[in-house]
């Protein structure tokens, strides 16, 4: 053989080495083996295949102040890992290398003039040496990866490329154990919002099959996780029968946005009992669709909203038989003989009667809202005229201004199918409201138009006005505007009640206001 | 009106002020007038007296206004009574009708509408 020969064959062979190391190298480290394992081996298998002395992994410390040895081949025993440093910049070869951007060879240490011959190398009497970046990601560096020896080499293009190669490895297993890490944390963050069992946790597959839940839940509805393993959670028959069609229709939207807006629910206990429930829940993945639904209990919420209805109710009813003696008194007084010749007797009495229809207006209020809340605000209704229960509501709210005129012109087509005395209650409040913000005007104005199948009856007043913020607000339950009882004081539940009985009527209610100039309150009313 | 033909009507209420005004406002009109505030009573009274009407409060202590209507009109000697409940609650009718009350007044009532109620069934 020539020695032509014998040298392509050489190098043929140390080819196949190389390419077969870093066949393993590569293997190793996708296989899930550790980042310190993936580095001592790699420097291992460099000092041999490459067949030099030296071989170091070097990490930027966090202030990227110093590189740090991660691991090392050959260097002496003060030389420690995962403490020694060596300089950066033309501190050191490692730190020239990341400094020029590219891989740097040397060929001779002692006439080196790009850097400073760094302590480590000088003393460990490193003639020739390569080294080249090890990169986190497409922006970062993590570090320098580099081989030296004491003896004279000239390394080549290829050795370079090797070094560089073994490298871009390294690379890719520091940025997989990063995303283990990530991986890690995020699964640590999203069991601890399961073990918190602040609220119900339940995790759906693309079958939408539950495959996680946690003892909020569990507990919610009497289940254990005994339950759970035997399979024995009717997770389909959870929810009551009329309860589907929301669930479809939220499950339609959920699907579509990847997002379940919070809704109140009930779902079964364990026991057969219904739990009320609000739940919402996130897309984890569009494409599988699995997802995470979370569950607040509300029995607490729905108990004490309960007591509080049922606490109104009561009150009101407690408030209304006094009531009655005192109508009945004041009813007494009209009728007797030696007081109808005395006018200021018999105005004292109609104011008395005034007031009293005032108190009786507030606790219809009162009652109202706790039959709306519970859902037992029953309606009489009939085909009635509205030009009437105008003109009672406006007897009775005439006499408490002496400011306002309430003008309105009867024109006597006012036919609808409507409870008289829920809409009188309406007329009543919008009236009072009108008088009460509009202090400094001397009208009311209530008109009623046709709009097709529809009456629309207007209050207009000219006082205050409502800010803009503020009118979509109005018709909730004791929301106030002027929040400070010494503007103008009331409980808030007016036109709660007022909107909630047009709506019972399959009516609608609303508001045109301007700051300053007054409002005018509007509601429909079907004829039919 | 005579003795002999004056129309006796039982009121219970557990509220004295009620009781008051309706006795002044009823024997003004010429009834005699039992006013109650303790409902145990008013079985064995009606019972006693010849009696024209019973109205009885539905929300009372001691034995509710819903618990008299019902022995008032399970009893042989007394069903015939005409018996109005008086209440607070709107939706009464409903409860009185399941009862067997023969009619209802709902607080806060006016006075003409107690002396409507009572000439309906005191003829």
């Amino acid at each position: 053989m020539s020695d032509q020969k014998t040298n392509e064959k050489d190098l043929l062979e140390l080819r196949l080495k190389l390419q077969r190391a870093i066949a393993d190298l590569g293997q190793y480290a996708l296989s899930g083996a550790k980042i310190q394992d993936i580095f001592n081996l790699t420097i291992d298998q460099l000092t041999n295949i490459l067949d030099v002395e030296y071989a170091k992994i070097l990490e930027f410390t966090p202030d990227k102040k110093k590189l740090l040895l991660r691991a090392g081949v050959g260097w002496n025993e003060d030389i420690i890992v995962g403490k020694s440093t060596v300089g950066i910049g033309k501190n050191s070869q490692a730190g020239y290398t990341l400094q020029s951007n590219k891989p740097v060879i040397v060929k001779d240490l002692t006439t080196e003039k790009r850097f400073n011959g760094p302590p480590l190398l000088v003393k460990h009497k490193v003639i020739s040496g390569m080294s080249v970046i090890i990169h986190k990601n497409n922006k970062q560096p993590f570090g320098v990866l580099g081989i030296h020896t004491k003896k004279h080499r000239d390394f080549t293009q290829d050795d370079i490329d090797y070094l560089q190669s073994v490298a871009n490895i390294l690379s890719l297993a520091i940025q997989r154990e990063e995303l283990q890490e990530d991986l890690m944390e995020s699964q640590a963050a999203f069991s601890a919002l399961y073990e918190a069992n602040l609220l119900g946790v339940i995790r759906l597959d693309i079958k939408g099959e539950v495959i996680r839940t946690n003892d909020a839940f569990l507990e919610m509805i009497g289940y254990s996780y005994k339950d759970v393993e035997q399979n024995n959670v009717p997770w389909a028959e959870l929810t009551p029968p009329e309860y589907k069609k929301v669930d479809a229709k939220k499950g339609e939207e959920f699907m579509k946005t990847g997002v379940l807006t919070p809704y109140e629910k009930e779902i079964y206990a364990k026991d057969g009992s219904r739990v009320p429930v609000m739940a919402g829940g996130a897309m984890l993945n569009k494409e599988t669709t699995e997802s995470i639904i979370f569950v607040v209990d509300l029995s607490d919420v729905k108990k004490a909203e309960q007591r509080k209805d049922e606490f109104m109710g009561i009150a009101s009813h407690e408030l209304k038989t006094p009531l009655t003696s005192i109508k009945g008194y004041i009813q007494l007084l009209n009728r007797m003989e030696s007081l109808k010749k005395d006018v200021k007797a018999k105005q004292y009495i109609n104011k008395t009667e005034v007031y009293i229809q005032r108190l009786e207006s507030l606790i219809a209020d009162l009652l109202s809202v706790s039959r709306i809340r519970s859902g037992k605000l029953e309606l009489n209704k009939r085909k009635i005229n509205i030009n009437e229960i105008i003109n009672n509501a406006i007897e009775g709210l005439q006499p408490t201004t002496t400011k306002h005129k309430i003008i309105f012109e009867d024109n006597g087509d006012g036919v609808v199918y409507a409870d008289p005395e829920r809409l009188e209650q309406v007329m009543t409040n919008l009236l009072s409201n009108a008088i009460k913000y509009s202090p400094n005007s001397d009208k009311i104005k209530i008109d009623i138009n046709t709009d097709g199948k529809e009456k629309i009856i207007s209050v207009q007043d000219f006082g205050v006005g409502i800010p803009k913020r503020s009118r979509t607000k109005i018709f909730k339950r004791f929301y106030r505007v002027h929040k400070t009882a010494n503007e103008f004081s009331g409980m808030g539940i007016g036109l709660y009640v007022a909107s909630e009985i047009i709506k019972r009527h399959k009516g609608k209610m609303w508001v045109e206001s301007e700051e300053g100039e007054g409002s005018t309150f509007y509601f429909s009313l079907p004829v039919k | 009106m005579t003795k002999e033909n004056t129309k006796t009507i039982i009121i219970c209420d557990d509220d004295e002020g009620i009781l008051d005004v309706a006795s002044i406002v009823l024997e003004e009109k010429g009834y005699e007038v039992i006013a109650l505030s303790n409902s145990k009573e008013v079985i064995q009274i009606a019972e006693a007296k010849n009696t024209s009407l019973i109205l009885v409060d539905l929300w009372m202590p001691g034995l509710s206004g819903e618990e008299i209507t019902k022995k008032i009109k399970g009893n042989e000697k007394t069903k015939h009574i005409p018996v109005v409940v008086i209440s607070a609650r709107r939706d009464v009718e409903e409860t009185a009708n399941k009862i067997g009350a023969d009619s209802f007044i709902c607080k806060p009532f006016n006075i003409e509408e107690l002396e409507k109620v009572v000439e309906k069934y005191v003829k």
